[in-house]
């Protein structure tokens, strides 16, 4: 919308990630030249942990799953590069990159399926999968067993070899700092938004069109990829495999690098893999003259141990953390948002948005059963385009589920769901919004940690197509593209006077606020459908109002809206339609006018006829499947 | 090969892995959390009734690493998991890594590395059955095994403190409601499963010895049997220890020793891409 807006965005953030990589470049540069032996090799450590940790914050700290695979990526790297080049003779830069892609797709195979389940069966299944590989090099003949094989050349690419400490420093640390600065930039960008979304919302996340297993299965391979370059370069320095470096013990040190740099940043790949370095040389200093030379391993992991259940109890998220909170405090505007009178009442939408003929969202003999709870039985549903459809019924009577089932955050029990005429039946939530369909959430689903335009960026998810590669590398066509959904996000913000709330970050917000975010994100999608579970709640007068413009304004632009709401005289200003649903049943679809003669309705809701019982939805939006 | 003492292998092995299975399915159902140091608290259990057996008799040394187990559990829980508390199950779960591992090291330093052993409960030769031997302490394996599901079933199905823990493993929420003291609960969830942990790692001694290290592997084979459960019947999970039991005895005799365990955990791939409900299918995925 407005230029300024535009200008002033992407910029500023491209200096963000790229000024502290080139500060990082330099120190690489001058660095080799200044050390003695001993510190470059402690460097070159450093800078090998920092490669593995930083693949580890990939896919725990970014996507949020626990996982222990990162000594076996390693181990793939390694091995997979000595195989190569030793036995089948390969050139080093082609076997790094083969077996780069073969632990990726090692992790697809074994990420596709259970990224499906808790994130607890991710962390067993890769524990598995390190111990498997250990055990596999080190019994398989061709590994060389627990020996191991050497007689690896140095890496080279074309005429260049990195024959000494020094080159092979300069080699790791510029891998290094191009992976820090990719994860930099794929943080702030589309894929890292969807990311941190999930994280935060899974079930928010998906509405917005996120495929959350695959995109966590993706950012797996992605950590899996730079596990095992790291392991090729490992391979490459020594000269010589056996495996003793690849076993489960080596993933819990890489997990104890992240924690103690913090997880949520790629600095603490880099921050933690020194200060774990720094410990070690301390360790390894006191120990054996406390109980004798054969106490350093035991005693590292003690240490080690004892450091990482430290760190989560004081500061889970770590040294960077911690650092960047005392910077925040020093700095961001803190505090609660500032609240604007309301707008008040828009004025009345044009004349012709009348509801069409034409059914946009359809529901046969829908049912959604919990074990034995009836949530929803046998509704029959349709939308009209520019139709504004309330959802009204007593608590408990299936509203909300009746949502998620539309919505495809719970597949129905029975029964069948057509959007635009598509058969959208079990369809997960990313896929029927993928369809045209947007959604808010009953209590506030915003995407904490994240700011209120960041929020209103990830609802334009689906509009964007830069994948983890391309948000990694600022091709022109990413940058282009984030400057569009920028753009499109202001202006969404604008268009819900909401733009003075967009650096402030959404879980500081009044509960109105969110709401009217909710809204804001659902919008980003371009939705066809939008349906708004009791957006009016928690809404004072003169919002409402405005939220009723708002909505009769999307009607008028083609929209058509399903509505659930308590607030009868909001609902019955607005709906074209009312369908009434009690324990979960139809009891009642009609004009305001008709509905509110209705006497059944008029018994369900005042009890004279039955009585309710006052509960919730069985299940909460935020339960739902995602 | 002979087919009978694989299978009396199986049932004694397979009686540790389906008892720290259930210590898992206890603390599962109750925190909705995996605990990593499970196999650990095994091995501490098995190290409480080694220093307990040069004071005490046999008997009464595992019943001691029971309690070394059930301590080691309750301090877990009270030091690193529920300071986490408000944190999520990520850090939750990690922290519990880390104690595994303290735990471990510990054991390391003050153990070393080499195995220690313990009498059997009942002196005497092997039962031999056509060829194949049963040791007495297999039988008591087995035993303990049936006998912590009957009073762990009566446990929580019975009483009241162990329907309170049941109605926790339904909705923690509605179990604080109506006055039920969740933490405690949580508590009890990790200082039993500790205990019944330590006691079957205590008593698989003779036959397995005590070394520092060996929690790792029983844990992943737990961990097995708890799937097979579908993490939430301690029964099923009973199971499926004594069915990784098989699937390793029978790897090693028709496949090789060596590979034994690559098999086993190769198993846990399988069952997590084929079939993460476990014997029964619960839909593990579905309670976010």
């Amino acid at each position: 919308m407005s230029d300024n807006a535009t200008r002033r965005w992407p910029l500023p953030r491209m200096t963000r990630t790229a000024g502290p990589a080139a500060a990082t470049v330099i120190v690489i540069a001058v660095l080799p030249g200044v050390l003695g032996d001993y510190y470059l090799g402690l460097g070159y450590t450093i800078g090998m942990n920092a490669l593995l940790a930083l693949g580890l914050i990939l896919v725990t700290g970014f996507a949020g799953q626990f996982s222990l695979a990162q000594a076996a990526f390693y181990a793939i790297g390694a091995y997979g590069s000595a195989l190569l080049t030793v036995k089948a003779g390969w050139p080093a830069a082609a076997a790094l990159v083969v077996s780069a892609l073969g632990a990726a797709l090692v992790a697809y195979a074994l990420g596709k399926p259970v990224f499906r389940l808790r994130g607890h069966f991710l962390a067993m299944g890769t524990l598995a999968l390190t111990e498997i590989v250990y055990l596999l090099v080190n019994n398989l003949s061709f590994t060389g067993g627990s020996s191991g094989f050497g007689g690896i050349m140095p890496f080279s690419l074309g005429q260049v070899e990195f024959d000494d400490l020094r080159s092979q420093f300069w080699l790791v640390w510029s891998v290094v700092a191009a992976t820090l600065w990719a994860s930099l930039r794929i943080r702030r960008g589309r894929e890292g938004r969807a990311l941190r979304a999930l994280r935060s919302h899974e079930a928010a996340a998906a509405a917005c069109g996120i495929p959350i297993s695959w995109t966590k299965t993706r950012v797996f391979a992605g950590s899996a990829f730079i596990g095992s370059i790291a392991g090729s370069l490992y391979a490459h320095q020594l000269l010589y495999v056996n495996p003793p470096p690849f076993d489960v013990m080596t993933s819990v040190d890489i997990l104890a690098i992240a924690v103690l740099g913090g997880l949520r940043s790629p600095w603490g790949a880099i921050v933690g893999a020194v200060g774990f370095q720094v410990i070690r040389q301390a360790v390894d200093g006191v120990l054996p003259g406390l109980f004798g030379a054969g106490s350093v391993g035991a005693g590292e992991e003690l240490v080690f141990g004892v450091i990482l259940v430290l760190i989560l109890v004081v500061r889970p998220d770590g040294i960077v953390g911690a650092l960047s909170s005392l910077a925040s405090r020093a700095s961001a505007p803190r505090g609660t948002a500032p609240v604007r009178p309301a707008a008040g009442g828009r004025p009345a939408p044009a004349a012709d948005a009348r509801p069409g003929e034409r059914v946009v969202l359809r529901a046969r003999g829908l049912s959604k059963h919990f074990g034995g709870v009836r949530a929803v039985t046998d509704v029959d549903l349709t939308l009209h385009e520019r139709e504004i459809l309330a959802v009204i019924g007593p608590n408990g009577a299936g509203k909300s589920t009746l949502l998620n089932v539309l919505s495809g955050n719970l597949p129905p029990t029975t029964g069948r769901v057509e959007l635009n005429g598509a058969d959208v039946t079990g369809a997960r939530a990313d896929q029927v919004a993928a369809r045209g369909l947007a959604r808010t959430f009953q209590t506030p689903s915003l995407f904490a940690g994240l700011t209120v335009r960041e929020n209103v960026l990830v609802g334009g998810y689906l509009s964007g197509r830069v994948g983890l590669i391309r948000s990694a590398l600022p091709t022109i066509g990413a940058v282009r593209e984030e400057r569009r959904l920028a753009a499109r996000a202001d202006e969404i913000l604008a268009e819900l006077d909401l733009s003075h709330l967009a650096e402030h970050e959404a879980g500081h917000l009044s509960l109105g606020q969110q709401k009217m975010v909710e809204v804001a994100r659902a919008l980003a999608l371009n939705p066809a459908v939008l349906l708004l579970d009791e957006p009016g709640a928690g809404l004072n007068r003169a919002e409402k109002l405005a939220l009723a413009g708002i909505l009769r304004g999307l009607r008028a632009r083609g929209v058509s809206l399903l509505l659930i709401e308590h607030d009868m005289e909001f609902v019955m200003s607005l709906a074209d339609r009312v369908h009434v649903l009690n324990f979960g049943r139809t009891l009642r679809v009609g004009t305001p006018a008709e509905v509110q003669a209705d006497e059944d309705v008029i018994a369900a809701y005042l009890g004279t006829a039955r009585r309710d019982v006052d509960g919730d939805e069985p299940v909460e939006a935020t339960n739902a499947r995602s | 090969m002979n087919v009978l003492q694989d299978v009396f292998t199986a049932l004694s092995v397979g009686s540790v892995y389906g008892v720290v299975g259930a210590g898992y399915v206890i603390v599962h159902r109750i925190t909705g959390m995996v605990n990593f140091a499970q196999g650990d608290l095994a091995m501490a259990g098995a190290f409480g009734a080694v220093v307990a057996a040069s004071a005490l008799p046999t008997g009464a040394a595992m019943v001691a690493g029971a309690v070394v187990g059930g301590i080691a559990g309750l301090l877990l829980y009270v030091l690193a998991v529920h300071p986490l508390r408000n944190q999520g199950l990520l850090v939750q779960t990690i922290v519990t890594l880390a104690a595994a591992i303290v735990l471990r090291s510990l054991a390391q330093l003050v153990f070393g590395t080499k195995p220690y052993a313990l009498d059997p409960l009942t002196a005497g030769r092997p039962i031999q059955i056509a060829g194949a031997s049963l040791p007495l302490q297999a039988l008591w394996l087995v035993g303990i095994m049936a006998l912590l599901y009957v009073a762990l079933t009566a446990f929580f199905d019975r009483t009241m403190t162990g329907r309170a823990m049941s109605a926790c493993a339904i909705n923690r929420y509605a179990a604080g409601v109506v006055g039920i003291n969740v933490v405690g609960m949580a508590a009890l969830a990790f200082t039993i499963s500790g205990a019944i942990t330590g006691l079957i790692g205590a008593v698989q001694v003779p036959l397995g010895f005590a070394t520092a290290d060996f929690g790792l592997a029983l844990g992943l084979k737990g961990f097995i049997a708890a799937i097979l459960g579908g993490f939430d019947r301690i029964g099923l999970a009973m199971v499926g220890g004594v069915l990784v039991g098989f699937v390793e005895s029978f790897a090693a005799s028709t496949i090789s020793t060596s590979y034994q365990e690559v098999i086993v955990f190769g198993l846990l791939l399988v069952l997590l891409v084929a079939r993460p409900g476990g014997l029964t299918r619960l839909r593990v995925s579905e309670r976010v």
